[in-house]
């Protein structure tokens, strides 16, 4: 504990230095991880980033997204159908239309810069057109997930990148998807349109 | 928190608002028109929303409680927004059956009900 006591209180931590040797259970902070912290499982030194030496060391604490792994679905027949239950009043989800797409774009739709928590996060279509949508979710400048479902060709059908639906009362689950510095939401169509795609967007800013 | 309106590439607002903490969210203002809500319910549960009267009226042998009858019953489902059905309720209610149309149609539909 006397290893981690270092690392508390703020400003006690110690940046890793290529070639210092620091303890088994040391916490160091890594320059190329944006000072993420990781703790040193062996005694010695090095020349390699904690970030890259999964040798000598282990992420410490939460990480940010790096990707999100989930439902692959390319085909547009089984998405979740976005049903009038997931925007009643007091589901507390945000409704927005895409506006003009060009195709093949992504369009920007949520901006954050700050830190906070994504919810819930997911694109379908308004009418019954045949196009492919796609999402793309930018944590930290880094694309976590990116979905594209072609031949969608149905009202309301769509994909959830963060969160999920339950299709029979159409209730959207929450998740919690941290981001420290910035949020990203973009959408696209294949086809150039105006407020055909719609996204619905759960997120809080720390 | 500060807020304001500022454009995006397609001229269309976009809402920026800077909080306290010093984030900065940029979100497209398009709110998409609320769709209308499915208020359609299964011929079963349109008569089990006519509660202890339920019995009485499908009992009912006049023809003008038959009528309503039958034209709810050859249905796939009964839709309680269409416009004819509160003339129909007030048809079952004139034959001195006691039910509350507004009840009928205004109430929550519940996820049993759906046809």
């Amino acid at each position: 504990m006397s290893n981690l006591s270092q690392f508390f209180p703020p400003g006690s931590s110690k940046v890793w230095v290529s070639g210092t040797t620091y303890a088994a259970g040391d916490v160091i902070l890594s320059p190329a991880a944006n000072y993420a912290p990781y703790v040193r499982i062996t005694h010695g030194a090095g020349t390699t980033d904690p970030a890259s030496d999964s040798t000598n060391y282990r992420a410490y604490g939460h990480r940010i997204a790096k990707s999100l792994i989930g439902n692959d679905t390319t085909t547009g027949t089984d998405l979740p159908v976005f049903g009038t239950g997931v925007w009643r009043a007091g589901s507390d989800v945000r409704q927005t239309l895409s506006g003009a797409l060009t195709a093949n774009t992504y369009k920007t739709i949520v901006s954050v810069t700050g830190q906070g928590i994504l919810k819930f996060c997911g694109v379908a279509s308004v009418d019954a057109t045949t196009r492919t949508q796609s999402i793309r979710i930018t944590i930290d400048g880094v694309v976590v997930c990116e979905k594209s479902v072609a031949s969608v060709s149905a009202i309301n059908k769509g994909i959830v990148a963060v969160g999920g639906v339950v299709d029979s009362a159409s209730v959207a689950r929450f998740d919690r998807l941290a981001f420290n510095t910035a949020l990203l939401v973009e959408v696209k169509s294949n086809i150039t349109e105006t407020d055909k795609l719609y996204t619905i967007t759960n997120y809080e800013v720390q | 928190m500060m807020k304001y309106i500022e454009q995006n590439e397609f001229g269309e607002d976009v809402l920026v608002a800077v909080t306290p903490g010093g984030s900065v969210i940029r979100e497209l203002v398009r709110p998409a028109i609320p769709e209308k809500e499915d208020r359609r319910v299964s011929v079963g549960a349109f008569f089990d929303r006519f509660g202890p009267a339920k019995w009485g009226i499908l009992a009912d042998m006049s023809p003008s409680v038959q009528a309503v009858i039958k034209d709810a019953s050859v249905r796939e489902f009964i839709d309680l927004d269409n416009a004819d059905l509160p003339a129909g309720l007030a048809i079952v209610q004139a034959a001195g059956h006691a039910i509350d149309p507004q009840a009928i149609i205004g109430a929550e539909i519940e996820p049993q009900e759906r046809p």
